[in-house]
């Protein structure tokens, strides 16, 4: 376990801008992913705002909305609401396989490039085993990292889109003191909140891709023969 | 002790079958200092990397110590390198990110040792080869002759009761090359090691107890110096 643990710090010492590159894509899907999410939230928590808004405004108690509203309104709102959402789910999930394919490319390369390391090391009697591993572990240090980061990228974009995130006003129509119509603008105040499921979900979906990228670099790692590994020096 | 018989190792380049050892027969005794010569892809290095385990033979049998490495399960291959053999290459090999200490190390990581037992042992390795005050150091602040005495002490760490040097002093200058061949011998002579070193040098080569000399993937072993 020391070596494991001494060549993987040595590794992110010396060698630490693949790792940077690969921490922050996962790190960028990651965050995307909650930001994303917690984007979606604020859309039907507004949605739903709307509709009890619309739904006073047909003279309904807000109670029995939305039921109360013609069901042309309320299915368009509801449609317009399922299509935000929806797109934002597919630009973090698109987001989210390009941090896997980067990490998965980047490990690979760095394999490639420690070909000789990992022939000598085969040379010294490691198994196959102990070299996917020891690719898996560095791998799965930089997917935590990175997914950690990820996380509060996600806080921190969620609070972004709070903060800049319009206040919505609904008109609705009121009566005045003498009865009459009056149009009457009703705020609905914008938030993103996230959901500390979402971010469990987020943070293992990038952990999840480090292990994918380490399996992967392991499995080509292990699969060296040790002698044409050596036979790349020089 | 090695014992080859009819050994041949052949590989495809392209369309084309290149016979890197034909029908190779040798022994080499226990304590022996065998040095391979001959011209380039004449099949040194491949001849090395069988007696190593590192690769098969496509045909004949190569015996360690009675077992046919060529017939073994790669696991078990793994083993007899970790337990067994040691290797000593011309680009040294070491892993640049590691200090001399942890590159050392290395080699007694399929072992199973506790991690004082690694300490001591890697202490003494370091000390047999003169790089106790390099221990910490990264290879690239290493010389050339000091970063092949950390690889000769990470293939010797482990005890093994062969060495198989790659031109161990081809990238070496005049004086270190010298210093590494003294380091070779009195190592050799204190441990009874069963050394086979590939070489181009006629220096390097007439250090040895015997000479082989390699053509054509033919391996002609001469008299006991």
């Amino acid at each position: 376990m020391t070596i494991f643990l001494t060549y993987l710090r040595c590794e992110l010492r010396h060698r630490p801008w693949q790792a940077v590159i690969t921490g922050a894509g996962l790190a960028v899907g990651t965050g995307l992913v909650i930001t994303v999410s917690a984007t979606t939230s604020g859309v039907r928590n507004a949605q739903a705002s709307a509709l009890h808004a619309l739904a006073s405004s047909v003279g309904a108690d807000a109670g029995s909305a939305p039921g109360n509203l013609p069901g042309v309104v309320n299915d368009a709102i509801a449609s317009s609401a399922g299509l935000a959402a929806d797109l934002g789910t597919w630009v973090a999930l698109a987001a989210l396989a390009a941090a896997f394919t980067l990490a998965a490319l980047l490990t690979l390369a760095g394999v490639t490039r420690r070909v000789t390391e990992f022939g000598t090391l085969k040379a010294l009697g490691w198994r196959a085993g102990r070299i996917t591993a020891q690719v898996l572990g560095e791998a799965a240090a930089v997917g935590t990292a990175g997914a950690l980061a990820g996380a509060g990228l996600g806080f921190a974009g969620a609070a972004l889109v709070t903060a800049l995130g319009p206040t919505l006003t609904v008109t609705v129509i009121g009566t005045t003191a003498a009865g009459g119509p009056q149009d009457k603008p009703v705020p609905v105040h914008f938030s993103a909140p996230v959901s500390p499921g979402i971010v469990a979900l987020a943070v293992a979906l990038g952990i999840a891709g480090g292990l994918l990228a380490g399996a992967l670099g392991g499995w080509r790692a292990a699969r060296l023969r040790p002698a044409a590994a050596l036979a790349q020096v020089g | 002790m090695y014992t080859l018989t009819n050994v041949t190792k052949t590989y495809r380049k392209g369309r084309e079958t290149v016979m890197a050892l034909d029908g190779v027969d040798a022994e080499i005794g226990d304590g022996e200092w065998l040095a391979v010569q001959g011209p380039t892809g004449h099949g040194k290095t491949t001849l090395l990397q069988i007696l190593g385990g590192l690769d098969r033979p496509t045909s004949g049998t190569v015996e360690l110590d009675g077992s046919n490495l060529g017939a073994m399960p790669e696991a078990e291959l793994a083993r007899v390198r970790a337990a067994s053999i040691g290797f000593v290459f011309q680009t040294f090999n070491l892993i640049p990110t590691l200090p001399a200490a942890q590159n050392v190390e290395l080699a007694l990581a399929p072992l199973g040792m506790d991690a004082a037992a690694r300490r001591e042992r890697v202490a003494l390795a370091l000390e047999a080869v003169g790089l106790t005050n390099r221990a910490r150091h990264l290879p690239s602040e290493l010389s050339g002759g000091q970063q092949q005495r950390t690889g000769i002490a990470r293939a010797l760490v482990k005890e093994p009761t062969v060495l198989l040097a790659d031109e161990p002093t081809g990238n070496l200058d005049e004086g270190t090359r010298d210093e590494i061949l003294a380091l070779l011998e009195k190592l050799w002579r204190e441990r009874g090691l069963t050394l086979v070193v590939v070489t181009h040098d006629s220096v390097v080569a007439h250090r040895a107890q015997r000479i082989g000399q390699m053509t054509d993937g033919k391996l002609v072993i001469g008299q006991t110096t």
